[in-house]
């Protein structure tokens, strides 16, 4: 049983261990700070000059506005399918036992590997108005392959396309927690007399609570921020966020500072969202 | 029929057997103690029991009852784990509290009952605290008060104290004791250290591969092993290899073994002698006439552990190695390794077992 603690390291180790940590600040400055910096720079520009005309421009457009309330709409409702989805199948696989876990659990990150546009071409392949399960149900029930396919196009098939690569991101998060769970405890509930209901709400819940806020925290800001699956499938025609930043930067009249405020208004309100989130849920699961 | 009766009961895992026809049958009011390695079998029993799993085939009653028949909930079993599993989000009085309220009690009966129980292990000032502030001795005994609370047929104890060090798990020893007495709850105690079974049980169940090979008082399980199993599990034994030779001596590497044989055995049989090295006495040459004195072997020093009280001397007889304890004294400290001495076998305290 005994847990062995990390070995006390001395004040010159550590000082070297900190030399592992270079690449890692570095990646993090090149590739995350300096773009932010970059960014947030030009969209702060307008004709050249300090402005702010971009952000202007998206509080009172109702193309804008309008472009976060579907993204949002699209990000929680997908999220809240994907973690309600994901915890039970994540336990179902965590309790199969070793040898099926470790075949389930490969099977399931199988999804993370693809581009988020060949997932958009497979959903049209397969649901799409030729897609061979639109063919046979429309064998089968004799219905209309076009308009079946329509919600395919839609933000609400946008929601079915993200799950395909959000409920394996769910279940990867919650393995480490059933991993960690107690099960004595559940034995200790149920013979004390609680009921499964019970029982889940006093034990289990609390138990895996960090990992349900970790993993749809997750599933939120990776929803938000998703591009190629909603651009294989609807081109631009769902009005979300990432679509609307590329059409900003692709088509016609270019407006790149246009584009920068609005990455950043995303950034902001996905860091922020999440952050509220995890404060909420975490005090309130640790305190019980 | 015991309150607890197991028959013929098995259960397996893929290939591995856990338990094997087990029959075991535990008195009203008794502890009665699981004592084996791990892998014999007893955690599964405990579950089985409490209904966490069903066994394979087999009969389980509790109190007159078919328990299979019965929801965990309904047998009314109070379980300690080994790492407590107290409810970590939960303080100390909602964990004693969990039982009762997931019953259906009243708010003022489970105050009293907390109270009253909290009270009993002695620990009513941390009601407010939560399990990770307490020392491992004290989430034990909240564990124990938990599973009381609910004033159980039958308490189950799974290696209760194997998580603690060497003094609290003595002190704790004996409070179980006294509150299973108390509360005179069934209570089966399942241990992998025989002298916590041998210390706290009325009687003993020594299991081996999924099966009891012995179960009897304390005393009769140390002074009377009926099998070479459990003689080793029970007590560090010398086991002598040796072969009849007559009504009266047995022959071992040799020589000559004076030593009343079971009756039955015929000449020629192969036969284990067990003794218990405080059962081998150790003297310094010429400490003893070698010429006249029965079973006296001549051998060589070739390890010693200071025990405390005693010191164990490990004496090569021929290839063997023979174990002997000796009260600590100068004597037995100035022993040298290599050293030749020579060591009497107490045959009268040995057992043969066939």
């Amino acid at each position: 049983m005994g847990k062995r603690g990390l070995r006390p390291v001395k004040m010159g180790e550590r000082r070297y261990l900190y030399l592992f940590l270079i690449p890692l600040i570095m990646i993090i400055t090149l590739f995350l700070l300096v773009p932010l910096i970059f960014v947030l720079r030009d969209s702060l520009l307008s004709q050249g000059r300090l402005s702010l005309a971009n952000y202007y421009a998206i509080f009172t457009k109702r193309l804008y506005l309008s472009s976060f309330k579907t993204s949002l709409l699209l990000s929680l409702t997908t999220t809240a399918i994907g973690t309600l989805i994901g915890i039970p199948l994540s336990y179902v696989i965590y309790r199969r036992g070793p040898r099926a876990q470790d075949l389930l659990l490969s099977l399931t990150s199988i999804p993370l590997v693809f581009s988020g546009l060949v997932v958009g071409f497979s959903f049209i392949v397969i649901l799409g108005s030729s897609g061979f399960i639109t063919l046979i149900l429309k064998k089968l029930f004799n219905i209309n392959p076009v308009e079946f396919s329509a919600f395919l196009f839609t933000w609400k098939g946008l929601v079915i396309a993200y799950l395909y690569f959000l409920i394996p991101r769910m279940i990867l998060t919650m393995t480490a927690a059933w991993a960690s769970f107690d099960w004595n405890l559940l034995d200790a509930a149920l013979s004390l007399g609680a009921s499964y209901t019970l029982t889940f709400r006093k034990v289990i819940l609390p138990a895996i609570a960090p990992s349900v806020i970790a993993g749809s925290s997750l599933l939120f800001a990776v929803s938000m921020g998703a591009f190629g699956t909603a651009f294989a499938l609807t081109g631009t025609g769902v009005n979300i966020v990432p679509l609307l930043i590329y059409t900003h930067i692709s088509e016609v009249g270019i407006e790149l500072g246009r584009a920068d405020a609005l990455a950043i208004l995303l950034t902001l309100l996905t860091t922020s969202i999440v952050m509220i989130y995890e404060r909420l849920f975490v005090r309130r699961s640790t305190r019980v | 029929m015991g309150y607890i009766e197991l028959r013929n009961v098995s259960k397996r895992f893929g290939k591995v057997v856990a338990l094997d026809n087990l029959n075991l049958s535990v008195e009203k009011g008794e502890l009665l103690t699981l004592l084996g390695p791990s892998g014999c079998g007893k955690t599964t029993t405990l579950r089985l029991i409490a209904g966490f799993m069903k066994p394979d085939s087999g009969e389980i009653y509790i109190d007159g009852k078919n328990a299979l028949s019965m929801s965990i909930k309904e047998r009314k079993i109070g379980i300690v784990f080994q790492n407590y599993a107290l409810f970590p989000n939960l303080s100390v009085f909602e964990n004693v509290a969990f039982g009762l309220r997931a019953r259906g009690e009243s708010e003022r009966k489970i105050r009293d009952k907390v109270q009253q129980l909290l009270e009993m292990i002695g620990i009513a000032d941390k009601a407010s605290s939560l399990p990770s502030e307490l020392s491992g001795g004290q989430q034990q005994r909240v564990a124990l008060a938990r599973a009381l609370a609910i004033e159980p047929k039958v308490l189950l104890l799974d290696e209760p104290l194997s998580a603690l060090d060497a003094k609290v798990r003595n002190m704790l020893r004996f409070e179980i004791k006294r509150i299973q007495r108390e509360s005179g709850v069934t209570t089966i105690y399942v241990t992998h250290d025989q002298e916590e079974a041998l210390s706290i049980s009325d009687r003993v169940a020594v299991m081996n591969k999924g099966r009891i090979e012995q179960l009897g008082a304390p005393a009769e399980i140390y002074l009377n092993p009926s099998t070479k199993f459990v003689a080793d599990f029970v007590g560090v034994n010398n086991f002598l290899e040796a072969v009849t030779w007559n009504g009266e001596t047995l022959l071992w590497e040799g020589y000559q073994l004076k030593l009343k044989t079971p009756v039955g055995l015929t000449p020629n049989s192969k036969v284990t002698v067990v003794i218990r090295p405080e059962d081998v006495l150790l003297f310094k040459l010429g400490e003893i006439p070698e010429e006249g004195e029965e079973n006296l072997f001549r051998g060589r020093v070739s390890g010693k552990i200071f025990l405390g009280p005693i010191t164990r001397v490990a004496v090569k007889v021929k290839e063997k190695v023979i174990l002997s304890d000796s009260i600590s004294s100068e004597k037995i400290f100035s022993l040298a390794e290599g050293e030749e001495v020579m060591v009497k076998i107490d045959t009268s305290k040995a057992k043969v077992i066939t």
